[in-house]
């Protein structure tokens, strides 16, 4: 009796597994990007439509993350076709041999912005660390921040400050509060930029690390103003009436890229699916309800202005930010995170 | 002595105030009509129930989650009782290793794990696959079922089993008679910690889930990354449901068996 | 209980394989954990020292850095004070149910584990919203007039100590129940008749009775509370930063040497904790979280 349960219990419990091991078809196309609500923007505005037009099925999955890519690439099993990579790792993967050419002839470029698009990636959501307070106590009519050197004034602005726990951008922000110009910020002064931080320091309250973070402890009233990435004020704000404001100079803003790791299965389609979402109105719409937008010089036709406020690609933004430089981050990253942490955790 | 005990009762009911203070946040902010995360919320809903079960890759995840944590249970608390038998009642020389062997993922971070095990899974294909998955979560989970598997069966009187086996019971009815309801406890705690180990296993999950293995902590932790809603908080009530549910239905199959016991 | 099995260890009256084939029961989990998990783990160690190419630099640097001693200290002295405030709730809460009627103490425990069916990400946002300064407790305390100021009580080390023992609370209770279920009560009442004071028999009879349990839970406490990632991150300051943190952040940066390098130096330190633990208490406690 004892073994007819233990069969039973084999031969439900290999039905119950059922679940399809994911063949190598040629219909189908792997994509990883952020995730949360980003992937279900993009998979209502661009995938279900892509597989609509094409027949092929966008199966995707989420979080971006470099080190997973490596070794992927490494042990010759690519997973995904169609990554995104940001910053730093964008020239880091073409320098490891990471990433795959692409045939440009086969996206739209003329219609894309230029600077948007080359051998290796195409843009994928350019984002800014840009500046946001609650406007329940500087309202937009009177008196309020209007650049990311506000953080540093506490007599206009008093109260207590977060900012991500990390180097990226913040090293900027000290060297461009120390007067160095926003052309010139690179290579990155960072013996200055810390002396201006010194003076920053013991007014941050928060610390973020997750970008759910950022905005939340300005809702939950922690902090009265702080850095955050673009598209999260501006879900917040748009789509659900969040009481916060955004100012744009200094920000510092960010590429994102699509691209095709070495390997990919299906890397005709990956190209397909790239090109699928340079589309002016996908794009528009994407933005409309992220706040991203992408590489199209069209895509800012389709959208209201007070969508436009928000988008780290609107020129008057791009006019007033600093351009992160990818290369200078490669080189100096592990260096100048240690130093941060250091200088973190020091008391 | 009576202020004494009714001192030990209120700290007691404090420190249950303490464990169930987080879960009297999140089941009113699951039924909010704001956006994010306020309290009190701003409005009543049941918007975030609806996205819920409205959005197939929820609904998806979910189920994933269940079989992958079911599977997880049933390998662990299998192979850990296994071990445990083994432990306790035959000892050889080199069990120390064995078992220190068996205790090991409980001392290695979820992170340093992850990325020592992603690197195999992604030779082998098992990188989202169902069956990686579950051997990852097995692995964790193991150390716990060993654990209170030992306990279990230390708690059994050899003795009793010894007078089954003279009194003519087979070794299956011994099992099933005389050690079994002694060891249920044990083996309710440990496929307990099972399931929760899978349930809610994040870091792992981010290495070698892959496109096809989306558990629902991973979909919760890609929302947390970006925004937070209170889909997710919709999503801990449901579960603190389903936990109520299988309480009431252990309680009153308990009251079923104890009248059907009843001469 | 080596001595015990042993002497009842008979093998006419027992089932032919569970005699005949320990191994055989052992194995499956033993290979499952070599496999996929030592066997992994060793190629990462392996990895640490000869990736880009062969050598201890990555060790050299970690241990000569400041700031990661800082850090490897804080972890230590987060993952204790988890640990007394762990036991200083549990302990209580342990004896308690362990004196009350079983089927009563049964449901209260499963009480205990409610919160483990909400996500542990879930509830760091809830405890976001119920200490910040303008939180559900500080609003009450500000609001009632019992303060002036509210409280800091989120984005420091009190926070990170509410997170990480919230979680940890089921384990310690479990731990502490199952010793304190074996300790006869019978004695207690024997020491009460004889003369001696509540306080007496507690600290002569009963606390020392429980310490078994109360060694296992703080070791599993313990060490799970080395390798927290979320909590410290979510709820603490910059000066909460712990190991897991920090190599987490090296693995995102792709300095896998100094992440795996710390990983190690984080994994030989609880290896050393085993072996004192081993030599000071014996090993057989650990697992024994029954009456042994």
């Amino acid at each position: 009796m004892l073994n007819r349960m233990l069969l039973l219990a084999a031969a439900s419990l290999l039905a119950f597994s059922g679940m399809q091991r994911a063949r190598a078809q040629s219909d189908v196309v792997y994509i990883n990007s952020s995730g949360g609500v980003l992937d279900d923007v993009f998979r209502k505005v661009d995938w279900d439509p892509f597989t609509k037009a094409t027949g092929i099925r966008v199966i995707n999955s989420a979080p971006v993350d470099n080190a997973k890519l490596r070794a992927m690439v490494l042990s010759g099993n690519t997973e995904w076709d169609v990554t995104e990579i940001d910053g730093g790792d964008f020239p880091r993967g073409i320098k490891q041999g990471l990433l795959q050419k692409l045939d440009l002839q086969q996206l739209p470029t003329k219609d894309m912005v230029e600077g948007s698009f080359n051998d290796y990636g195409v843009w994928d959501g350019p984002y800014s660390t840009i500046l946001t307070w609650n406007t329940d106590i500087w309202p937009l009519t009177g008196k309020h921040p209007t650049s990311l050197m506000d953080l540093w004034n506490q007599q206009d602005f008093p109260g207590p400050r977060c900012i991500r726990k990390d180097a990226i951008d913040n090293i900027e922000f000290g060297a461009l509060h120390a007067g160095v110009p926003r052309n010139g910020v690179y290579p990155v002064d960072q013996d200055k930029a810390y002396k201006e931080l010194d003076k920053l320091k013991p007014n941050v309250a928060v610390w973020w690390t997750t970008g759910a973070q950022s905005v939340q402890v300005l809702v939950n009233r922690d902090c009265v103003m702080g850095t955050a990435w673009n598209g999260r004020p501006y879900q917040l704000v748009v789509r659900d009436g969040a009481h916060l404001g955004v100012a744009w100079e200094d920000a510092v803003l960010h590429m994102a890229w699509w691209v095709i790791p070495k390997g990919a299965k299906h890397s005709d389609a990956a190209l397909k699916l790239i090109a699928f979402m340079q589309d002016p109105q996908r794009q528009a719409a994407s933005a409309k309800e992220s706040g991203y937008a992408g590489g199209n010089s069209h895509d800012a036709d389709y959208l209201p202005e007070n969508v436009r406020d928000f988008l780290a690609t609107t020129p008057a933004h791009v006019g007033v930010s600093v351009s992160a430089n990818d290369e200078w981050w490669d080189a100096n990253a592990v260096a100048a995170e240690r130093r941060f942490t250091s200088w973190v955790i020091g008391q | 002595m009576r202020l004494l005990r009714l001192l030990l009762v209120l700290y007691c009911v404090g420190v249950f105030g303490f464990l169930i203070l987080p879960l009297l946040i999140v089941v009113p902010v699951s039924f909010s009509a704001g956006a994010y995360l306020q309290f009190p919320p701003p409005g009543w809903s049941l918007r975030w129930y609806r996205m819920y079960f409205s959005d197939p890759q929820w609904l998806d995840a979910t189920w994933l989650s269940l079989r992958v944590a079911a599977v997880t249970v049933l390998l662990s608390v299998t192979l850990g009782s296994a071990a445990a038998l083994a432990l306790v009642r035959l000892p050889f020389p080199g069990i120390g290793l064995l078992r220190a062997i068996l205790m090991m993922p409980l001392v290695v971070p979820s992170i340093v794990l992850a990325i020592a095990v992603y690197s195999v899974y992604v030779r082998l294909h098992l990188v989202g696959s169902f069956w990686g998955i579950v051997l990852a979560h097995t692995i964790l989970a193991l150390p716990f079922a060993v654990v209170l598997m030992v306990a279990g069966l230390q708690r059994v009187d050899r003795r009793l089993e010894e007078a089954s086996y003279t009194m003519g019971a087979s070794a299956a009815r011994t099992f099933l008679k005389v050690t079994f309801p002694i060891v249920r406890p044990s083996l309710f705690a440990a496929a307990v910690f099972a399931f929760i180990t899978s349930w809610d296993e994040v870091i792992l999950m981010l290495f070698i889930g892959g496109s096809a293995g989306t558990t629902l902590p991973l979909r919760m932790f890609s929302f947390l990354r970006t925004e937070i809603n209170p889909v997710i908080a919709a999503v801990s009530t449901l579960l603190l449901l389903l936990a109520a549910l299988v309480f009431g239905l252990s309680e009153w199959m308990k009251r079923r068996s104890v009248v059907r016991a009843l001469p | 209980m080596t001595v015990a099995a042993t002497r009842t260890l008979s093998p006419a009256r027992l089932p032919g394989l569970l005699v005949a084939a320990p191994l055989l029961l052992l194995l499956p989990g033993v290979a499952l954990i070599l496999a996929l998990f030592a066997y992994p783990l060793l190629r990462l160690v392996v990895q640490s020292v000869t990736d880009p190419e062969p050598n201890l630099d990555s060790y050299r640097s970690v241990l000569q850095d400041p700031t990661l001693w800082l850090i490897i200290r804080t972890t230590l002295v987060v993952a204790a004070e988890c640990t007394a405030l762990t036991l200083l709730l549990a302990y209580p809460l342990g004896f308690l149910l362990s004196r009350m009627p079983r089927r009563w103490a049964n449901r209260l425990l499963l009480l205990v584990l409610l919160p483990f069916w909400t996500s542990l990400l879930v509830r760091m946002y809830a405890w976001m919203v119920l200490l910040g300064s303008h939180g559900v407790i500080n609003e009450a305390l500000v609001g009632s007039g019992l303060l002036a100021h509210p409280l800091p009580l989120l984005y420091n080390r009190f926070a990170v100590l509410i997170g990480m023992s919230h979680y940890m609370l089921p384990f310690m209770v479990l731990s502490l129940y199952s010793t304190m279920l074996s300790i006869d009560r019978s004695l207690l009442e024997a020491a009460g008749t004889m003369g001696s004071s509540l306080p007496q028999t507690f600290f002569r009879i009963y606390l020392p009775l429980s310490m078994p349990g109360v060694y296992a839970g703080c070791l599993l406490v313990f060490i799970l509370s080395m390798g927290f990632y979320i909590t410290p991150a979510l709820l603490g300051s910059p000066q909460d930063t712990t190991i897991a943190v920090y190599i987490q952040q090296q693995i995102e940066l792709l300095n896998w040497a100094d992440g795996t390098a710390m990983a190690v130096v984080l994994i030989a330190i609880i290896g050393a904790l085993f072996v004192l633990y081993d030599r000071l208490l014996g090993f057989n406690r650990l697992l024994a979280l029954g009456p042994s």
